[in-house]
């Protein structure tokens, strides 16, 4: 009948914590031992040591049960090890094989081995301390000092043909071998107790036998198991297979067969490995990033200069006098010149093409590349370098097949990953950080975009204003955090007059070309700038946001460096994605013009002054000095944005009366006096250029 | 055995809730299968004075998903012994607390359910194996008893030998 669980408990050790758990305590004995019947030697070691319960259970001597259970364990799980010597029992004996692994002695956790014949697991040292000995002629050491006959029963062991025998027990056996008066007991203590030792001796020999034997096992068990763990798990990984095997904890494991390897073993080798692993990846993946990135600038280069050579090499016959072939200088470009020929015309024609394209687009000119010499080609290819660098398959270079585990090779290189940069060379916008573009000195070319807040564009010196003093009041404002630098590369704005006959070609692919309609000047003695308005009469292949009869106006965001001098016809304009604004059909010509600059600096005028100034509309007073177009503007943007009060100061008095019809303005017919006032008032002053100052 | 298969008999647990059990389930405690066998089918309740409801409903349960196992042949008890792998569906089943876990394995026991003993007696082993007495006693959260002298005694007896 199965005990039932609450007469279980009584059982209990008396001093229990509540919060103990009785489950595990109170279990009977005989499910105990199911329990126990699944686990290792090992194991049942360790629970004899939990609690007073389970060290009853496990290390009752004298109990059957016990040493059922201990028998069952050794045998189920360790089929090889032998029965414990007469008269030991099995905790003992599983302690003595297998939990232990230092010297019984000195505690020195060298890995000792158990001289059976003795029945102790010491070491080398312990046993040479503990012992007589056979190779010393006297002394307290010698065995010698006893009689033959006296010691030839003993049991010995035997190293590099010294016999040790064991002190203590030399000892007590020869107290009883001096009390023996008659030959005839001498000779019968003699014969018994060369039995005995001739059995101990036989027993100890085929023990340690065994033990090499299961140490021989258990290493070349565990190595193989090691090695199908490791393998495995190369397979289940995607990463790159050699990594494990050079991971320091894979040496440490090797090293360390010699101990029982269970699941939990595994378990935590399994993640110290994966650990070192990811790391050992990514150091490496660092170098590997490294080392592919220089590859690939010099196949690029290649490519380049490949492409070049061909080039020359093709129209060399038709044109010998362009290209001088020394033949020194043929001699170092056959190698390329053999390549190129090697390659499929499909092949070669598409390098070549993707070549030009790539030169045209960093140089911002067709170049004929039979005309350019070596040092313009070194240039082109530092410019094409850098234009890559900006591309997306440079900063993270895609894998080969997704894959990171193989490394790129030539063919990968030419065929996929050149023609994909080069691809996005194309259309990319060369994005460096602020410091990069402050160095190059191309600030004047750049433009920058203010992280902080949305995409608004703004020149070097605009972002820096707008970092420090308007928006965000940001101490140091040079950081590639708050700055993101666009190279508009080569904007190229050239004015083709009515002094040019016709209408000019595209050059690039991402040419437009502008018929103006109409253009305004600050004064009129002055050549057009910013205004202008015009429709497009031609656009390059690359040109996406624009088609043939799209009217536009020019983006005041242009650096004035850009702007024809002269009034021209037409206009042609590269990269215009950003220096062109569409015009929408309900505005009309003369309204566009007011588009692209003044109306555009008024409104920013004010919009930044409120910005910077953290103000409401209701509060603030906008004084504008100057009612010139900027000023009238900066007055109706005010108006726009919700300014209540707006004050516009201006000498001519038709000006003023332009401005009343805006709406509720304070007109002020500017006399001196009362200008410091209005100056004082002021939160926003707009000082426009035409107010003549007394 | 078809007629068989449909017949009914009520569990009643020590909390006094009944359950209505097919007879080939119940069938799977050799308890239960012996006393059908002596008694008969029988309308009356059969009351279980060591099981209370909620360690019934699982160990049913299990008998429910396992009914349709031969009745397991008297096994090799090594490779019993030696295959610790529980598959899934137990161990999902005995993912429960460890009370629930203990008190499956007396019902189990009980009951005379050969397999589910076994495998829940597999599920303790498994928590044990490879720990420290120390681990051993955070997992089944068991104060450690031992008085300083024996204490001492075990650390003396193991000196030499490994940390475990």
């Amino acid at each position: 009948m199965p005990p039932s669980k609450k007469s279980r408990r009584k059982r209990c050790p008396k001093e229990i914590d509540t919060s103990t758990n009785l489950a595990a305590l109170s279990i009977p004995p005989e499910i105990f031992v199911k329990i126990c019947e699944h686990l290792r030697p090992i194991d049942l070691y360790s629970l004899s040591r939990v609690c007073r319960r389970y060290n009853k259970f496990l290390c009752t001597k004298e109990s059957m049960m016990t040493q059922d259970m201990w028998k069952l364990s050794r045998i189920s799980f360790m089929p090889t090890l032998l029965a414990p010597p007469d008269g030991m029992d099995e905790y003992t004996y599983v302690k003595m094989t297998l939990v232990e692994i230092g010297c019984q002695f000195c505690s020195r956790k060298v890995v000792p081995t158990v001289h059976w014949v003795f029945r102790v697991r010491c070491c080398q040292k312990c046993l040479v301390k503990k012992t007589l000995r056979s190779d010393l002629p006297h002394g307290s050491s010698s065995i010698s000092q006893y009689p033959k006959k006296f010691i030839s029963c003993l049991p010995s062991k035997t190293i590099n043909n010294i016999a040790y025998y064991w002190r203590d027990e030399v000892e007590s056996a020869f107290k009883e071998y001096e009390k023996l008066k008659l030959e005839e007991d001498v000779n019968k203590w003699c014969e018994d107790r060369e039995r005995r030792t001739l059995r101990i001796i036989d027993d100890g020999y085929r023990r340690e036998l065994e033990e090499r034997n299961r140490r021989k096992n258990l290493i070349s068990r565990n190595k193989n198991n090691l090695l199908n763990f490791v393998h495995e798990l190369e397979n289940s990984s995607y990463q790159n297979h050699k990594d494990f095997k050079t991971c320091p904890s894979y040496a440490r494991a090797m090293n360390s067969l010699d101990q029982e390897w269970g699941q939990k073993e595994f378990a935590e080798f399994e993640t110290t490995l994966k650990t070192e692993c990811a790391e050992l990846l990514r150091a490496r993946k660092c170098m590997r990033r490294q080392m592919e990135i220089t590859f690939m600038i010099s196949q690029l280069r290649k490519a380049l200069l490949q492409t070049w050579e061909f080039e020359r090499a093709k129209y060399q016959p038709l044109c010998p006098s362009q290209c001088p072939a020394e033949p020194s200088q043929l001699a170092h470009k056959e190698p390329a010149l053999e390549t190129m020929k090697l390659l499929p015309d499909a092949e070669r024609e598409r390098l070549t093409e993707m070549a030009k394209d790539i030169i045209m687009r960093v140089t911002g000119q067709p170049v004929n590349l039979l005309e350019a010499d070596d040092t313009n080609f070194a240039q082109i290819l530092v410019l094409a370098e850098q234009r890559a660098r900006c591309c997306n398959s440079y900063k993270k270079p895609p894998y080969h097949n997704n894959d990171p585990s193989i490394s790129w090779n030539e063919d990968f290189l030419v065929k996929h990953l050149i023609p994909r940069i080069c691809k996005e060379a194309l259309t990319v916008k060369p994005c460096f950080t602020f410091q990069e573009v402050f160095a190059r000195g191309e600030c004047p070319s750049t433009i920058f975009r203010c992280r902080l807040c949305s995409n608004r564009k703004f020149t070097s010196g605009g972002v820096i204003n707008h970092l420090r003093r308007f928006k965000h009041r940001v101490l140091g404002v040079a950081g590639d955090e708050t700055i993101e630098a666009m190279l508009m590369h080569n904007v190229t704005i050239s004015g083709h007059g009515p002094d040019h006959s016709s209408i000019p070609d595209i050059k690039l692919l991402t040419d437009v070309v502008i018929k103006v309609d109409m253009f305004g000047c600050d004064k009129l003695d002055r050549p057009p700038r910013y205004q202008v308005v015009g429709r497009i009469v031609d656009v390059g292949g690359a040109v996406e946001k624009f088609k043939v009869g799209d009217r536009v106006c020019f983006n005041p965001a242009l650096n004035s460096n850009d702007f024809c001098r002269i009034p021209v016809e037409y206009i042609r304009i590269s990269y215009p994605s950003w220096a062109l604004t569409k015009l929408p059909h309900e505005i009309s010509d003369k309204e566009a013009i007011l588009l692209s600059e003044p109306l555009t600096i008024g409104y920013n005028w004010v919009k930044q002054g409120l910005e910077y100034l953290h103000m409401d509309c209701d509060d603030a007073i906008v004084v504008v000095l100057g009612c010139n177009a900027c000023g009238l503007s900066a007055v109706l943007s005010a108006l726009y944005l919700g300014v209540k009060r707006v004050i516009a100061v201006d000498s001519d008095p038709l000006k003023l009366e332009i401005v009343r019809t805006f709406g509720e303005v304070k007109c002020v017919q500017n006399e001196s006096y009362q200008i410091g006032d209005l100056i004082k008032k002021a939160h926003i002053m707009i000082v426009s250029m035409d107010v003549v100052w007394m | 055995m078809s007629a068989s298969e449909a017949k009914k008999i009520t569990l009643k647990s020590c909390d006094d809730i009944e359950f209505k059990v097919d007879i080939r389930v119940a069938s799977r405690s050799i308890l239960l299968k012996n006393m059908i066998e002596d008694v008969g089918e029988t309308d009356q309740s059969i009351p279980l004075p060591n099981v209370n409801e909620r360690v019934l409903k699982k160990v049913l349960e299990w008998c429910e998903h396992h009914k349709d196992d031969p009745q397991p042949a008297i096994e090799d008890s090594d490779t019993r012994r030696r295959n610790t792998e529980i598959d899934d569906w137990n161990k999902k089943f005995l993912e429960v607390e460890q009370d629930m876990l203990f008190e499956i394995i007396l019902a189990a026991n009980y009951l005379d359910i050969k397999q589910l003993l076994d495998i829940g007696c597999k599920t303790v082993a498994n928590m044990i194996k490879g720990k420290t007495p120390e681990q051993i006693r955070e997992t089944f959260n068991i104060q450690n008893d031992f008085t300083p002298e024996e204490e001492e005694q075990i650390r003396k007896e193991n000196e030499w030998a490994e940390d475990r």
